[in-house]
């Protein structure tokens, strides 16, 4: 089908800036709803027929992530030192192209529970941390949860810990794994309560979208069979379909415009050809991701917002959160072929809730599965030890027996909002248009540092309870963050002075500015967000639409 | 920037795993990825043609001199030796991977790699006297030289090529034939079917799944 196209002149609704899990929802469920719609998208569109299954190119090369070169970025780990240029790799990983990082997700759809909204009331205060409890709850969060489920696809069986869910889940789980057999046994041996992974990935044909084929190429790859319910081949056909949306690949915005008034009257941005070219609406709509929806409101200040639009709190890049992650691995005696299939079929939920016994806070979960492939596997995972030297034969003999026998218990968890840890606008080092590159400011807390260590002490546990021949895992440390979780920049909250967008995600200070991705969090759940900013996109949705129907934006 | 990332490859790591990179340097692109993701789109696309050509036996190469070329398969092929029947990085024409990648991605790495190439065979003839260079000596001497470099920034960088030469796919000009995925146990197919694995094929057997 033609896609509908608006004069930049005209002034549609809702501008959206990006394509991702959040901007396709607010597009899909605002166009279908007679609103008129523009999403820019500063990446290209890619096609199922355009992804490979190539573990260098997604992996080594990161040939979906932008151009490094055009996007340099910087790191630091202390607010006082200078941050330096990070290229290996780039602090922030996530898709430039339509659909955004869903595109190469793994696919992990954990709801929160209700206590991940309210925790500050139920542990108090955290020093070294602001610790805040969320202005929504589970409860009226619940109805988009099942949205997402059905609307966007989700295979799944509910577990002993989920939270009360008031519709089934539309696809059973995917067929176990290897990996997810012997999670479960090694679970159940220590006592504990193994459940199907839920995915969001489709195990039966699924609103004219193919079953899953198994062939193992997930997290980090594009799904050549659409199987994946990615916003590519979700959300954004069904709101081009509405006739009342379009979206305009290759537009990196770098300016949301403000009038004299204070509101918002567009976004200002680079075409294809580098053009600088003006979308007007009589609303914008920035889910850039929890890094670029911060660079974006820090570059459109002007004398009215002198510290960045949106930002009288202060607030606009703090408290960012990537969630813990631990990697601990186990050989076998017998072929689990990992290779094969989805990543995850099993998860462990009995750690999810922080413990007071443990003596500090945080929480999460984890999983049985291979993230990598033999040459990844080779370079990060491999043990090195006698029976694996990391060269010679030795080596050739562990790179025969061990990316087939060998699983990953991966454990996701908290990270507390640290103030200081922040993405920024670099003073010196610019990209290829001239804008600040991106500054990472990031040490863990210290509690998260020992989530992370006791979820990988009873990863090994599990493990060794499964029969596996060794175990080993990858030493974590507070400077040791992946940050592809992009949370918590600009948080909610109801007090104009801690927070920079209500509980409907309008702005505090510009009445016809909305922020939704991850950057809305108040705290980090346990791992696994996109279920969660997928939920709040549709409840954004209907609480924008609402107010665009009563004239109230 | 380049010769800054490349040095980095030999500065102490966090992790003691693996070729000694940290989680976050990897779960992203490898710490050597580096120099190495400095990509370009027109280098992925030219080397297609150049792949092919590599992937026949003696192919002359295109970014290294022949007698480089020899002394890095030869470096290569001890990291990833042939043993008990299974295929190395020779087999797999890593070096034609690494010959490639180094007018692309690998750029950045190249005057680490030739230093010590060279270094490799100034040792040999020092040690050896009358051998023409590293790629002439037995395995066994081949051995006792890498092993004096093995911590080294250059060792990194060749254990990397090895690596990445044997288990990308062809077209990246290595892992000819796909011998990388054989070395592996690992079959490329489009699509499988459960049981995947001896372990979920014996839980078919003894347990029944939840109707679908």
């Amino acid at each position: 089908m033609k896609m509908r196209t608006y004069s930049t002149h005209q002034a549609v609704d809702f501008v959206i800036v990006g394509s991702g899990p959040s901007g396709s929802v607010l597009a899909k469920e605002l166009s279908t709803a007679g609103f008129d719609v523009v999403v820019l998208e500063q990446g290209p569109w890619r096609h199922p027929s355009d992804f490979r299954h190539d573990e260098y190119g997604n992996w080594m090369l990161m040939d979906m992530c932008g151009g490094l070169k055009d996007s340099p970025q910087s790191l630091r780990h202390d607010p006082h030192e200078t941050a330096k240029l990070s290229m290996t790799p780039p602090p922030v990983i996530y898709v430039h192209g339509v659909g955004g990082s869903s595109v190469h997700f793994t696919a992990n759809y954990w709801r929160f529970h209700p206590v991940d909204f309210k925790e500050h009331t139920r542990w108090g205060d955290i020093p070294g941390a602001d610790f805040a409890d969320w202005p929504i709850s589970y409860e009226e969060m619940e109805p988009y949860y099942t949205k997402v489920d059905w609307e966007v696809g989700v295979s799944g069986a509910p577990g002993p810990f989920d939270p009360p869910r008031s519709k089934p889940y539309p696809m059973p789980p995917l067929p176990i794994k290897s990996s997810g057999v012997l999670l479960e046994k090694g679970a159940r041996a220590m006592g504990w309560h193994p459940q199907p992974a839920p995915m969001a990935i489709a195990s039966r044909p699924y609103d004219g979208r193919p079953a899953c084929q198994h062939c193992g190429y997930c997290e980090n790859y594009g799904c050549e069979y659409s199987a994946k319910s990615s916003a590519l081949v979700t959300m954004i056909p069904k709101a081009v379909a509405s006739g009342r949306c379009e979206v305009r690949t290759g537009a990196v915005a770098h300016r949301v415009e403000i009038d004299a008034r204070g509101r918002a009257t567009g976004v200002v941005y680079w075409d294809g050809q580098g053009t600088e070219q003006r979308q007007r609406a009589r609303a914008v709509i920035l889910s850039a991701n929890g890094a670029e929806t911060t660079r974006l409101l820090l570059l459109s200040g002007n004398s009215r917002f002198p510290h960045g639009l949106a930002n009288s709190s202060g607030m606009v890049g703090t408290h960012l959160m990537p969630n813990g992650n631990a990697s601990v691995y186990g050989l076998f005696e017998h072929p689990l072929n990992e290779y094969k299939s989805v990543q995850v079929t099993r998860l462990v939920h009995d750690f999810y809730d922080a413990d007071a016994r443990r003596g500090f806070y945080g929480g999460g979960g984890f999983d049985g599965r291979m993230t990598f492939g033999p040459m990844m596997f080779a370079l990060v995972a491999m043990p090195t030890d006698a029976d694996t030297p990391h060269w010679g034969e030795g080596f050739t003999r562990a790179l025969h027996d061990y990316p087939t026998h060998s699983m990953e218990v991966e454990c996701h968890s908290t990270s507390l909002p640290v103030r200081s840890n922040s993405i920024s606008l670099d003073p010196t080092l610019k990209d290829k248009w001239g804008r600040p590159a991106l500054r990472t400011t990031f040490r863990f807390h210290p509690d998260d540092v020992k989530t992370m260590n006791f979820l990988a002490d009873r990863a090994e546990e599990v493990l060794h309870a499964a029969g596996a021949k060794k175990v080993w895992r990858l030493p974590v440390s507070d400077t040791d963050a992946v940050f592809v979780h992009l949370l918590g920049t600009c948080r909610m909250g109801d007090d104009p002075a801690t927070s920079v967008v209500d509980r409907d995600h309008r702005t505090h200070d510009v009445r016809n500015l909305f922020l939704c991705d991850g950057s809305s969090f108040v705290t980090s759940g346990r791992g696994q967000p996109t279920m969660t900013i997928q939920a709040l996109a549709f409840r954004a949705a209907d609480r924008i639409g609402q107010a665009a129907r009563q004239g109230a934006i | 920037m380049h010769t800054r990332d490349a040095m980095d490859i030999g500065a102490p790591r966090t992790a003691t795993t693996g070729m000694g990179l940290s989680r976050r340097e990897f779960l992203a692109a490898g710490g050597l990825g580096a120099a190495w993701a400095l990509l370009s789109g027109p280098w992925l696309a030219a080397i297609g043609a150049a792949a092919r050509e590599a992937a026949t036996d003696g192919a002359a190469f295109t970014n290294l001199t022949q007698a480089q070329g020899r002394a890095l398969a030869a470096v290569l092929d001890r990291v990833i030796p042939p043993v008990d029947g299974l295929p190395g990085a020779t087999a797999a024409g890593a070096v034609h991977f690494a010959d490639l990648a180094l007018e692309g991605p690998a750029a950045g790495l190249r005057d680490v790699l030739l230093a010590g190439l060279d270094k490799l065979d100034v040792s040999a003839r020092t040690g050896y006297p009358g051998s023409t260079g590293f790629a002439d000596l037995p395995a066994a001497a081949q051995d006792m030289l890498l092993r004096a470099v093995d911590k080294s920034p250059f060792f990194h960088t060749a254990s990397m090529l090895a690596i990445c030469g044997t288990f990308s796919a062809p077209q990246y000009g290595g892992n000819r034939d796909g011998v990388g995925w054989k070395l592996a146990q690992i079959e490329q197919r489009m699509r499988w079917q459960p049981p995947f694995g001896w372990y979920d094929a014996q839980w078919t057997h003894g347990h029944r799944e939840a109707a679908p």
